[in-house]
């Protein structure tokens, strides 16, 4: 369900011509990861509804807190950072916004042990998983 | 069996009320019968009378305080005003005959006022024919 999840935004995000995206679950090093910017999809908390009955189709509801990491080159800026998600990653943030999700918290650091600066923008989405049955 | 997750992106629906429009977040139906029973003698219950009550529709969304937010204040408050009835689509669903029964702008000093909207109508209620 989690990488459901996470492959969704990843297909948006590649959907938009984002390079270097990979999810959280891939355990990929750092180093394999390149020198240039990088894009990591994880989900940073999860909360799961009572299931919803119909008579062929149970739907259980979720709510998911998404955390996606930009992680810039070395020795580049918080501007360039900035205007790396501008140009690449706030219009699938943008798609996405409406009643079930909305960009709730970007923060930028420096990872003092890539030395790199990273970007992380939460959304708060939520979504159904259909789970088809055979009979009522 | 199989399973399918998917995120919902749900986005504010337009609806037009006598006119004004508003982006509609969250929606209320409700219709009701009311039956009238009487106690016989021998302590039994009978059912004198069975008539059904117009469906209350509650339209509820936010409005920008920038722009000109003070005309849904102005159009709704007409109506309220009028007696003219009219036709509202939401949902794929015709309510015709609707007449405003009370509308509400709350403006609590921040970027959007809540605006919730009542509307009653006698009639049943119809699917729109898709073109």
């Amino acid at each position: 369900m989690l990488r459901d999840i996470i492959q969704d935004i990843i297909s948006r995000l590649r959907a938009q011509d984002v390079t270097d995206v990979y999810s959280a679950f891939d355990a990929k090093a750092v180093e394999r990861k390149g020198r240039s910017f990088f894009t990591v999809v994880g989900i940073s908390a999860f909360e799961s509804s009572a299931p919803i009955y119909s008579p062929y189709t149970v739907y259980a509801p979720f709510k998911a807190e998404v955390e996606i990491n930009v992680t810039a080159p070395e020795n580049y800026s918080m501007v360039q950072l900035y205007s790396y998600y501008d140009e690449n990653i706030s219009e699938v943030v943008g798609d996405m916004s409406g009643l079930t999700c909305r960009l709730t918290k970007m923060s930028i650091k420096f990872d003092s042990n890539i030395r790199r600066l990273v970007l992380t923008v939460k959304l708060a989405a939520s979504g159904i998983t259909k789970i088809e049955r055979s009979s009522p | 069996m199989s399973e399918a997750t998917a995120f919902s992106c749900r986005k504010a629906v337009p609806v037009s009320i006598g006119g004004i429009t508003i982006y509609c977040e969250s929606f209320r139906a409700a219709a009701a019968r009311v039956l009238s029973e009487e106690s016989t003698a021998d302590g039994g219950t009978v059912v004198t009378n069975s008539a059904y009550r117009s469906t209350r529709l509650v339209f509820s969304g936010r409005v920008c305080t920038q722009g000109q937010p003070e005309d849904f204040i102005l159009g709704f408050n007409g109506l309220v005003h009028s007696a003219a009835d009219f036709t509202v689509e939401y949902m794929g669903l015709i309510y015709g005959g609707c007449r405003m029964l009370s509308y509400s702008f709350e403006d609590k000093g921040g970027e959007w006022a809540e605006v919730s909207v009542t509307v009653v109508t006698e009639q049943t209620v119809e699917r729109r024919a898709d073109p």
